[in-house]
């Protein structure tokens, strides 16, 4: 199996207020592909800084960090732009989605900015995505028409869509009860079996370890131990 | 101290001098020379203007009585029959194919510097109130310079700087001044002519040479010949009669 | 192919945009409304200067007689008053001009030959200063009826002289008067062509000459200053009393299609081909018409000064409106750029929208401003503008060519408030715009 993340000694610092805080200190990490690891850690380990230098939302103050092989230090802004397009998608915590733009829509909106396909191969994208997550019978629906799980469930296939090597998700589920916390990750289980896609995500929920294939927690700045690999 | 006592008999004289003579009273000596005259006269008059190098003449017949004037052209052919009438401050133009005379201003220019009033009869004393302003002496001759100043609009001149010799009474040297006092046509005069009216002898204006006072070289000389008394009607002065 | 896939992706980012503006309707009305009240200002404005010019045009070559293009002897507007014989066209002079413009007659609609001269005008008991100019029947007539006049000067032909518009061909002496003249010579108004006059004037020669006139025409100079100045004479009656056959210049009046600019260069190389020294004008030329270039000048200093004022308020509406936008909407950029979007996408979606709603309020704009220019018209509300005599129509001369005048500037406006906008906004950092709690 390939490695979609190879991180290598990376440290990243910021400030908070008049406070320098140091949230990584030469962390080290490996991610294959086809993997569904969770990322646990108390508040302000580190663990959302890592997700946010791994999708290229932020820049690491030193070391290395590759994605599928390319190496995001040396990239433009525009072409981490088309990085993160064509290679990750993000799940939010808060679901992140566009309120005036219909589930359709919401779901078409990386695609929007890709030249290379016609718009059929969109609409068939967008309904696979909808498909996969359930809600393509939603398609017209705005998002204030939706519950919190739904959303969410839009959000997962707008991250699908693009069909990324990566998906990285941010507290997915802190905005959900528990019942849909599971639904949901239970569907990012079964993307993850049935279509092989690599997820990386950060939680707080102890719960939800026992379900992931693997748990890495994160203390002061490095990857501390694997807690679970199964 | 001696020149102190000459300065200041100097200046009793000079004052006296002045003192005695009425400005009013030499310009209206000096009007008479120049056809200013209660009783009827004529005489030609013939204007040479020499403006940018170029030369050209106009001959007139001037008949004046009092304070009205008529004048004819009779020269170049082309502006024969063509008429000036004056009458007081007015002044009319006429020719022949006119059904009506026209109206014009004394101010206009006649002919080079020559302004449409100069032709006709003078009558400073009426028109211009006059201040004595200094003695002055003009070809070796002592004179009065008078200041006139227009008492109506409309008149040839708004001031006039006029040098009247002391002995003849007569003109010889105006200035013509604009609003601001600065000159801007200068004037000669001479005296060669004389007629008889009532058995009395006048001296009668025989040239006046009017030039730019900034391009001396631009001028009209204007020549008075044959004076002599007249018995004129005053129907030749009523410009209604023109067109009758 | 791959235009039709750009253009999906602009219909896409236009929607979104479209949708935009309805999130905060209250905001985008105000704005819309700020950018439509600009418009409409704008083009009131650029209408009020529109019809300015195009009497001023109009009269200028019309009224005035002056032509599209005038040739002069060489120096004649300074030394023709001084020297008139020797900066005026002899007939052999005239008879070569009109050879080369025999040349042009396919450009030419009609020519006009003109004389001038300050003189008096006399009623026979007293007599008031004038500037004659002369006129030819033929021309006048052409002038006067020229559909372009009729439309944007009227004001300034009376309507007797639509009236009496052969008055000039029956008789040779007719001169045409305007009311103020008729008023302070005491002639009976109307004018009637049984009252004669006389105007004398001096010479070419020097002379002073006069001759007989007949009253029946008037005309109005629409100037306060020119009032009771300006006379049109007869041109062989004007040649009569100067005792000339020569002429001051030559009036020009072009077809409608014809570039003034280019004939006047044609021309200015033939005539200088000529034994004798010519110099030919454009109507607006400072040289012959001093009151076109400070009127105009004088209005596209106002307009420029309102144009600023009014382009710096919606400038700042869109940018205030801009700003509020991006604040409100920091989290969803932060998506945007998450997904794949490079800056210069998202700084479309917001240029988009505000194109959008300027373009919304430039129709409305239209509307209000074709209402507001037909009501005014209707209205014929009379003023006095400075320097003018009597009193004229306040028109606006409105049209499609103002408005898309204005629709470009109001959207190159919007365009670069919200590049500016854009450029100063979205330097924020891609991991602050995600974190922004909408605070």
């Amino acid at each position: 199996m390939k490695n979609v993340v190879e991180i290598s000694g990376v440290f990243k610092k910021y400030q908070m207020g008049a406070t320098e805080v140091q949230a990584l200190l030469g962390l080290n990490l490996e991610i294959k592909s086809g993997e569904f690891t969770a990322l646990i850690g108390s508040s302000g380990s580190g663990k959302t800084t890592l997700l946010n230098l791994i999708g290229c939302l932020d820049d690491a103050d030193r070391g290395k960090i590759l994605i599928d092989g390319i190496d995001v230090s040396s990239l433009s802004e525009d072409e981490k732009s088309d990085l993160r397009n064509r290679k990750i998608g993000f799940i939010f915590q808060s679901f992140n989605l566009i309120p005036v733009l219909n589930v359709f829509e919401n779901v078409e909106i990386p695609l929007t900015i890709r030249k290379d396909l016609t718009e059929e191969q969109r609409r068939e994208k967008v309904m696979a995505a909808l498909k996969d997550v359930e809600l393509d019978t939603f398609a017209d629906h705005r998002p204030d028409q939706l519950s919190g799980g739904q959303r969410q469930r839009v959000a997962i296939a707008r991250a699908l869509v693009t069909e990324p090597s990566l998906i990285l998700a941010d507290e997915p589920t802190a905005n959900l009860d528990s019942k849909t916390a599971n639904l949901i990750i239970d569907l990012m289980l079964e993307l993850n079996s049935k279509k092989k896609m690599t997820f990386l995500f950060c939680t707080h929920d102890e719960k939800l370890m026992n379900r992931v294939q693997r748990v890495l927690r994160i203390k002061d700045g490095i990857i501390e131990n694997y807690v679970h690999e199964s | 101290m001696k020149n102190i006592f000459l300065f200041i008999v100097a200046l009793f004289l000079v004052k006296n001098s002045l003192a005695s003579i009425s400005a009013e009273e030499l310009l209206r000596a000096s009007d008479q020379g120049r056809g200013g005259i209660k009783s009827g006269i004529e005489w030609v008059t013939e204007i040479e203007t020499i403006e940018n190098g170029e030369k050209s003449n106009r001959k007139f017949k001037v008949k004046t009585l009092d304070h009205d004037a008529y004048v004819e052209a009779i020269a170049p052919a082309k502006n024969k029959g063509e008429v000036y009438i004056f009458n007081d401050r007015n002044m009319w133009f006429y020719k022949p194919s006119l059904k009506k005379p026209v109206s014009i201003s004394a101010r206009q220019k006649l002919s080079g510097q020559a302004a449409n009033g100069d032709i006709a009869s003078t009558h400073y004393a009426r028109d211009y109130s006059a201040v004595l302003e200094k003695e002055d002496s003009f070809n070796g001759q002592k004179c009065f310079v008078l200041l006139l100043k227009a008492k109506t609009k409309n008149l040839t001149y708004d001031q006039i700087r006029y040098w009247i010799n002391a002995k003849s009474r007569l003109a010889v040297k105006a200035e013509f001044l604009t609003l601001q006092g600065k000159p801007f046509k200068v004037g000669t005069l001479e005296y060669a002519n004389k007629f008889k009216l009532d058995g009395q002898v006048i001296a009668f204006v025989s040239s006046l040479t009017i030039a730019d006072a900034k391009f001396p070289e631009n001028k009209s000389i204007i020549k008075y010949s044959v004076p002599k008394a007249a018995d004129h009607s005053a129907a030749l002065f009523n410009v209604n009669n023109l067109t009758r | 192919m791959e235009l039709s896939k750009t253009m999906f992706m602009n219909r896409k980012m236009l929607k979104l945009a479209f949708l935009n503006l309805f999130r905060n309707k209250r905001r985008s009305l105000s704005t819309g409304m700020a950018i439509c009240v600009g418009f409409v200002g704008l083009n009131l404005l650029g209408a009020y200067i529109y019809r300015v010019k195009r009497a001023l045009d109009t009269t200028s070559v019309y009224s005035a007689l002056r032509g599209h293009v005038q040739i002069f002897k060489k120096d004649a507007l300074v030394n023709y008053a001084i020297r008139p014989e020797r900066y005026s066209l002899s007939p052999s002079e005239i008879s070569q001009v009109s050879d080369i413009l025999k040349v042009h007659a396919s450009e030419i609609e009609y020519i006009g030959r003109n004389l001038s001269g300050s003189g008096l005008l006399s009623n026979g008991s007293r007599s008031h200063p004038v500037l004659a100019f002369s006129y030819e029947a033929e021309v006048y007539a052409r002038s006067l009826m020229q559909p372009e006049l009729l439309k944007w000067a009227n004001d300034w032909v009376l309507p007797s002289q639509l009236e009496n518009i052969d008055i000039f061909k029956q008789s040779e002496d007719v001169i045409s008067i305007t009311p103020k003249i008729a008023d302070i010579m005491g002639f009976q108004y109307p004018l009637s062509s049984q009252e004669s006059a006389q105007i004398a004037a001096r010479t070419f020669t020097g002379d002073l000459n006069a001759v007989n006139v007949e009253l029946g025409a008037e005309h109005t100079t629409g100037l306060q200053y020119l009032e009771d100045t300006i006379i049109l004479v007869p041109l062989k009656k004007m040649q009569e009393l100067l005792a000339t056959e020569n002429i001051e210049s030559f009036s020009l009046y072009l077809k409608s299609s014809v570039s003034f600019t280019e004939l006047k260069k044609q021309l200015d190389r033939e005539l200088s081909q000529l034994s004798f020294p010519t110099e030919t004008y454009l109507y607006f030329d400072e040289k012959i018409n001093a009151m076109y270039v400070g009127t105009l000048g004088f209005l596209i200093v106002m307009g420029s000064f309102f144009v600023f004022l009014i382009g710096t308020a919606v400038s700042l509406t869109i940018v205030n409106s801009l700003t509020m936008g991006i604040i409100e909407r920091t989290k969803e950029i932060g998506t945007l750029r998450a997904v794949g979007f490079r800056q210069r996408d998202v700084a479309r979606i917001f240029v988009l929208e505000n194109i959008q709603l300027c373009l919304f309020s430039i129709v409305i704009g239209i509307v209000i401003t074709y209402f507001i220019a037909f009501i005014v018209n209707a209205l014929n509300i009379q003023f006095t503008p400075p320097a003018v005599s009597g009193k004229v129509q306040f028109k606006l001369g409105w049209n499609l060519f103002i408005a898309g005048v204005i629709t470009s500037l109001v959207l190159l406006l919007t365009w670069i408030s919200s590049i500016i906008v854009m450029r100063t906004k979205l330097k924020v950092k891609l991991i602050d715009l995600i974190n922004d709690s909408g605070a």
